[in-house]
């Protein structure tokens, strides 16, 4: 399909134009997809050494290495640039950004311009939002619930305001993908020859475009209150604090979604590819995508079954919630099944997307104990409910990201990672993963709060259990940036598809020249057929 | 109710609706060690059984399975179903207020609770109930958010400021059970968290301290 014969195959996206300026002024989705890898990894390492900070202090009782204030802080930081400029745009804006039109037959998104200005807003929200440290920084937690968030400290405002130009960013990248996905596919590609990172992307671009406005409008509600002394939240001037919690969770349960969604794309990629096979159950695992994007607006409530909301409320979230178990039952079986008879190789991209599958196992079961909401009462605001979302959102996404990063770097640098280096930090990160949050279950059990500065003498050891985990993760993490880097500037050259993998990106060169293809793709088959 | 030990890894049990949460805990960690069991494993014995021997090697072409796919929606669908039932009758247990149930008035502020009885006793930092006495809480909060929490009660509640939450219990065991007073939204201070309950000989009082202390 993808000819080269009248072109010249040195040149490609990475070459084609030299200079900052290129970059920052560029409209190719494949540069924009880089400059969001460059972004993110750089909010990443800050939100880790926040974590990092985080469990020092917590690996004895009493002070360890700060104060509470600077301790709230910390989680402050940590939770909010992990889910504003790591895992939400993470998958979509920087995997999907690289992948989505190649995958699709395209040679751009539909609206180039606007994937620019995403980028732009992230970094401008992101500036934002660290302007706060200069302020005292914030103390609320990533959710700022009212009516502490009105009257705390003034570095509040710059965060919530970075947030909110933030969300400009995951809405304008939801509304390319739309576009992207209805108007660009090649000839041939119906919507049931989509690869299943396109449905998932495509769910989660629902998702940003429909949930993300509340979050901006709420965020906007908040900021109103604050400095104009409007009553919204606040009871002092007549209003409701439970209304934000409604108004917050509405997005953000979503928000859950667009940040695991986009995870089981790229894991059915992968599945597929490293067993050789046709993905098993193909529209149960793009309907599924459609179906939890669906479902997952309402059930928000979850998050609020001690709040004070009604005995009702509580029992009709817990009921839909647990219909979202269902599809993603189904995927979990899906991806299992697809591996049966396989011809199955352990590149480390596999292995992210097996420690992947046994994570989020363990974050869907515990899920499905969070939504009962006879025990959630005790389990609410423990580190149960810390251990089960860092299980769906780290043991998922971020092994989702790493496994991605590793599949697709031939195709975004033509080079291939080292392999060895590439699955020790693979075994550090999924060991001190478990070693870091799976005691967190226990102490939720015993109830151990979330959110302390502080705890009881008991828990201890399996506090300190914990910590020792965290920075296992920690270097496993710069094991694998150290991967990157290298591949990047010393990787083995790959070839154009080294996974020998079915979908579009893989049949043109490595890296792809400025449009994609030098020929426009004809699809006749699915994107699977490995047959 | 006989025992005071909670399920593996609970808090004893000082409530007679704790028993019964247990019980829900217990049924969802069985269910949820079978499940990853037969997920995981099924993950494990592929990857072992079907690693790549030799490059090029033929897969088959299996793209679904009817009756699997049905099983494998059904089954967890039914599972889910039995714990949400179940969930909706213990969060109906736990909701219900007793009648003729002491009324104590609760106000929650930063850093200390506030308990006003029927006669008018004020107590700051403490709450002392019977054992076995219904009791009904009537909360509120003077400032931000706050989460009545006691582990060994099995119950939680948030106080919300410009609001009256209720919330209903029977100690029935004096036990060494933690009083946490969560706050949501402040996060916590040293000072605020955590507090002690303290165990007497019929009654079970619950202290609020301002350091960490062994009841």
């Amino acid at each position: 399909m993808a000819s080269t014969g009248h072109h010249d195959p040195n040149l490609n996206y990475l070459n084609w134009q030299k200079g900052l300026w290129s970059w920052l002024t560029t409209v190719d989705h494949k540069r924009i997809g880089i400059l969001y890898m460059i972004s993110v990894m750089i909010f990443f390492a800050i939100g880790g050494t926040f974590a990092m900070l985080i469990r020092a202090e917590l690996f004895s009782v009493g002070k360890t290495i700060m104060d509470a204030k600077q301790y709230n802080q910390a989680m402050t930081f940590h939770g909010a640039i992990m889910v504003f400029m790591v895992i939400i745009p993470g998958i979509p804006a920087f995997l999907g950004n690289f992948i989505l039109p190649m995958q699709l037959g395209a040679k751009d998104v539909a609206f180039p311009r606007i994937n620019l200005l995403s980028w732009y807003c992230l970094m401008v929200g992101a500036a934002i939002a660290f302007t706060s440290l200069i302020y005292n920084g914030a103390d609320t937690g990533w959710t700022f619930y009212t009516p502490y968030s009105v009257t705390t400290q003034n570095g509040t405002i710059w965060l919530v305001a970075g947030a909110f130009v933030i969300g400009f960013s995951s809405i304008l990248t939801g509304l390319n993908f739309i576009v992207t996905v209805h108007k660009l596919r090649a000839p041939g590609m119906s919507f049931w020859r989509m690869p299943l990172f396109v449905w998932a992307l495509y769910s989660t671009a629902l998702l940003q475009v429909l949930a993300t406005p509340v979050l901006a409008i709420t965020l906007v509600l908040l900021m109103v209150e604050r400095l104009l002394g409007v009553g919204i939240f606040d009871p002092k001037l007549g209003g409701d604090p439970v209304l934000f919690q409604h108004f917050f969770w509405f997005y953000s349960h979503p928000a859950v979604y667009i940040m695991i969604l986009p995870a089981m794309g790229v894991v059915s990629e992968l599945i597929a590819t490293f067993s050789q096979k046709t993905i098993f159950g193909y529209k149960a695992i793009a309907l599924s995508s459609v179906g939890i994007a669906a479902v997952s607006f309402f059930v928000w409530g979850h998050h609020m079954f001690v709040s004070g909301q009604s005995e009702f409320a509580g029992v009709l979230f817990s009921f839909i919630t647990m219909l979202v178990g269902v599809p993603t039952a189904i995927k979990t079986f899906n991806w299992v099944a697809t591996m049966y008879r396989g011809s199955i190789r352990f590149d480390s991209p596999m292995l992210y997307a097996m420690g992947f599958l046994f994570l989020f196992t363990i974050g869907g079961v515990t899920g499905i104990m969070l939504a009962t909401v006879g025990v959630d009462v005790h389990f609410h605001d423990t580190y149960f409910v810390v251990a089960h979302f860092h299980y769906v959102m780290v043991g998922g996404t971020l092994m989702a990201i790493m496994g991605g990063i590793y599949y697709w770097m031939p195709k975004m640098f033509g080079r291939m990672v080292d392999e060895t280096w590439a699955r020790i930090s693979f075994v550090l990160v999924f060991v001190g993963f478990n070693v870091t949050f799976f005691p967190q279950f226990i102490l939720g059990a015993m109830g151990m709060p979330r959110r302390y500065y502080d705890y009881l003498p008991e828990y201890e050891s399996l506090n300190k259990i914990s910590s020792f985990g965290a920075w296992t993760i920690g270097i496993g993490f710069l094991i694998g940036l150290g991967v990157i880097l290298h591949a990047i500037k010393r990787g083995k050259p790959s070839g154009p598809n080294p996974w020998n993998s079915k979908t579009l990106e893989w049949q043109t060169p490595s890296p792809p020249p400025h449009e994609n293809f030098h020929v426009q793709p004809v699809v006749t088959a699915g994107p699977y057929e490995y047959r | 109710m006989n025992s005071t030990t909670g399920s593996l890894f609970m808090p004893p049990q000082a409530t007679a609706i704790a028993a019964n949460v247990d019980a829900l805990y217990e049924f969802l960690l069985i269910a949820s060690f079978i499940s990853c069991v037969l997920v995981i494993g099924g993950l494990i014995v592929f990857a072992i059984k079907h690693r790549r021997k030799s490059e090029g090697e033929k897969t088959p072409y299996i793209a679904h399975n009817t009756t699997l796919e049905f099983l494998w929606s059904f089954i967890p669908f039914v599972i889910f179903m039995v714990a949400f039932v179940w969930g909706w009758i213990v969060f109906h247990q736990l909701r219900s207020m007793p009648q003729n149930a002491l009324e104590i008035a609760v106000q929650a502020q930063k850093w200390d609770w506030t308990f006003v009885y029927k006669s008018g006793r004020r107590v700051a930092g403490e709450f002392t109930v019977p054992v076995g006495q219904d009791v009904k809480l009537i909360m509120t909060s003077a400032d931000v958010l706050h989460s009545f929490y006691v582990p060994a009660f099995r119950t939680k509640q948030d106080v919300i400021p410009g609001r009256y939450t209720p919330c209903g219990l029977t100690p029935t065991k004096k036990a060494p059970s933690k009083f946490f007073v969560l706050n949501i939204a402040a996060i916590n201070t040293p000072e605020c968290s955590p507090k002690f309950t303290l165990s007497r000989a019929r009654n079970t009082k619950i202290g609020c301290k301002r350091s960490p202390t062994k009841a």
